[in-house]
């Protein structure tokens, strides 16, 4: 779906178009789940988020101008966002739960990630405190500035950065735990 | 801006931007079902707010004082005077004198539209003494009201001095007059209404009505096939509730009240469904076979064989639930007598008879049923009923708008059913209610 087509069928949107927002979730959803996946504890939880984000993107699409960027990048904002706020009103799982990671001194080469799947890198990502969780997506993923994390997370700049560290030190100690059940996939 | 190290680009060449393998039409059935959800929550809201604003408006309405004058404030006959354009009468030698106001005065002069009271000079001392007391007032007064109306008319007084300088609109509401003296006299705010509570003794016995209701229902489905229910769950979607009926009232005495009634209500559920139909026929010279020969040539083979056609469709359907009941209610006014006031009651509502309309997703994949092969109940129906009622008193009856809620006490399903099923509901009512009779 090109740009032309994608405002096309958010002005059908906004017209309350059944069949324009389920193309529009059709076209993000995959992208927004993927995201979501990052931010939520579980898979369950996931979907939630996804439901949350594109319940969010409807309810603001009227306040979506085009001369600012394209839908997509539009729509990506607005679920970071939406998972970020649904990370804070979890009472469970407070925003800034920097719990104490375990200490590590596992080093991992760049070789051994080779064949390293996907699952494997989201559970990691998973067993993150949220805190950490959040400082880590929106850095490595989202590629936002300490800047804008340490505002977005009331936080200081240098406990994003700190955070941002050990949050990777734990990856690569949990990948390095992890690399023996995927021993037959690496390349050695 | 910040240094990616290796790990980062590994990681995110890892991580697929886009995920796969979640069924996002199951995903998008769920999240239209909350937007729903969120839509009803919303106009349940809105009604809520409308209702709590227009009971806030009719109460101020009704209430609001008059444009020219202050309930109960005595009012300057100079300035009555000065609306009907006349003088103010000239001093006299009584300390209370007869005035009789113009008739065709209008505005300001609504006060003293009734005829003033006549008080004999020589009992003006006894009238003075008196006059703190209004029943004594009445006492030496009866004579005095306005034979057309029975209210106490309006009263001058002359300060001895000056001629008549204030008026009390119906003297006999003052409660407790303070002056002075009788040569500088001068009243405490009147309490307005006195009267009104007085005269709303009288409270109507038995009031016919009739009542129109709009609501939101919600759905509680238990059972032991939870993705049957589960599917149903993601199908079904509950939307309003329609009520009318006609109601009876009786009134034990000026707070409690009895009230029964016939009503009808219909609840609705829209049903979003796809349902697939497969047919396999037998039609005949379909190529069924094609033989490869060891020099190369082909050879197809026609003959009947089995056609299967797969029909998938989607669509959306209402059931109705149709209910026939005999509400009963006891009620309690909480500010019997005014022209508004809240009351609130609680009953039950037993159904008479009842007419379910529609189809469910049957257990069988792809399949429906009735409502009442499903196992709906028509009969044997309770519902519970509590509701919050403004009340705008008028001459002839009331007009009633409430905040209803009622909720079904027992399963609306037989105890054969695979599911049990209770609803509640949310929503308001405006009621109109007759006089019938005067207590």
């Amino acid at each position: 779906m090109i740009e032309t087509e994608i405002l096309r069928t958010v002005e059908a949107c906004l017209r309350r178009d059944p069949r324009a927002e389920k193309a529009l979730f059709e076209r993000f959803a995959p992208r927004v789940f993927a995201l979501a996946r990052r931010y939520a504890p579980d898979e369950t939880a996931a979907q939630d988020f996804l439901q949350e984000c594109f319940i969010c993107v409807f309810d603001n699409l009227k306040k979506y101008d085009a001369r600012r960027g394209e839908v997509g990048a539009w729509i990506y904002r607005i679920s970071v966002n939406t998972c970020l706020q649904l990370l804070r009103k979890t009472k469970q799982q407070p925003l800034l739960d920097f719990g104490d990671l375990p200490a590590t001194s596992d080093e991992i080469e760049p070789d051994d990630l080779v064949q390293i799947p996907e699952n494997l890198i989201l559970e990691g990502i998973r067993q993150l405190p949220p805190g950490y969780r959040q400082v880590f997506n929106l850095a490595v993923f989202e590629d936002w500035p300490h800047r804008d994390i340490a505002a977005a997370l009331g936080i200081s700049e240098s406990a994003s950065r700190s955070q941002l560290t050990r949050a990777k030190q734990f990856l690569k100690s949990f990948i390095h735990k992890t690399l023996p059940s995927y021993a037959p996939q690496r390349l050695v | 801006m910040r240094r990616n190290d290796w790990f980062e680009t590994f990681l995110r060449s890892r991580v697929q931007p886009e995920a796969s393998g979640l069924d996002f039409e199951n995903v998008w059935a769920r999240l239209q079902h909350r937007r729903r959800q969120r839509r009803r929550r919303r106009i349940f809201f809105l009604l809520l707010w409308g209702l709590l604003a227009g009971a806030g408006l009719g109460f101020w309405l009704w209430n609001r004082p008059a444009p020219d004058s202050v309930p109960g404030q005595p009012v300057r006959a100079a300035d009555i005077a000065a609306a009907n354009n006349t003088a103010v009468p000239e001093p006299a030698t009584e300390a209370i004198k007869n005035v009789t106001p113009d008739r065709s005065s209008t505005a300001k002069a609504v006060a003293v539209q009734e005829p003033a009271i006549k008080i004999n000079p020589a009992a003006a001392g006894d009238f003075l003494n008196r006059i703190p007391e209004q029943y004594e007032l009445e006492k030496n007064a009866p004579a005095e009201k306005n034979p057309a109306s029975g209210d106490p008319a309006n009263v001058l007084v002359h300060d001895g001095t000056a001629g008549p300088d204030w008026v009390f609109p119906r003297l006999p509401l003052i409660k407790r007059p303070i002056y002075s003296a009788v040569q500088n006299i001068d009243f405490q705010y009147v309490e307005a209404g006195l009267f009104a509570q007085k005269k709303s003794n009288k409270y109507p016995k038995w009031l016919l009505g009739m009542e129109l209701g709009y609501g939101l229902h919600f759905v509680n489905r238990s059972g032991d096939d939870a993705t049957w229910l589960g599917l149903r769950s993601g199908e079904e979607t509950p939307l309003d509730i329609f009520s009318a009926g006609v109601t009876l009232r009786r009134h034990l005495n000026r707070r409690w009240f009895l009230q029964a009634g016939l009503g009808w209500v219909r609840g609705a559920d829209r049903r979003s469904f796809t349902s697939e139909k497969t047919v396999t026929e037998i039609k005949p010279d379909q190529l069924v076979q094609i033989i490869i020969h060891a020099d190369g040539t082909q050879e197809e083979v026609f003959s009947d064989a089995p056609v299967t056609t797969v029909t998938r469709t989607q669509g959306v359907q209402y059931n109705r639930f149709d209910r026939f009941e005999i509400p009963v209610l006891a009620g309690y006014e909480i500010l019997p007598g005014q022209k508004t006031g809240w009351s609130v009651a609680a009953g039950l509502a037993p159904g008479l008879a009842g007419r379910n309309k529609g189809f469910v997703a049957d257990t069988l994949p792809g399949q429906q049923i009735s409502l009442a092969a499903a196992g709906y109940r028509t009969s044997g129906l309770v519902a519970g009923i509590i509701r919050m009622e403004l009340g705008f008193h008028l001459p002839a009856g009331a007009i009633g708008l409430s905040l209803q809620a009622r909720a079904d006490l027992f399963n609306t399903t037989k105890p054969d059913a695979l599911f049990r099923e209770k609803r509640c509901a949310m929503g308001v009512v405006l009621s109109f209610r007759r006089n019938l009779s005067a207590r």
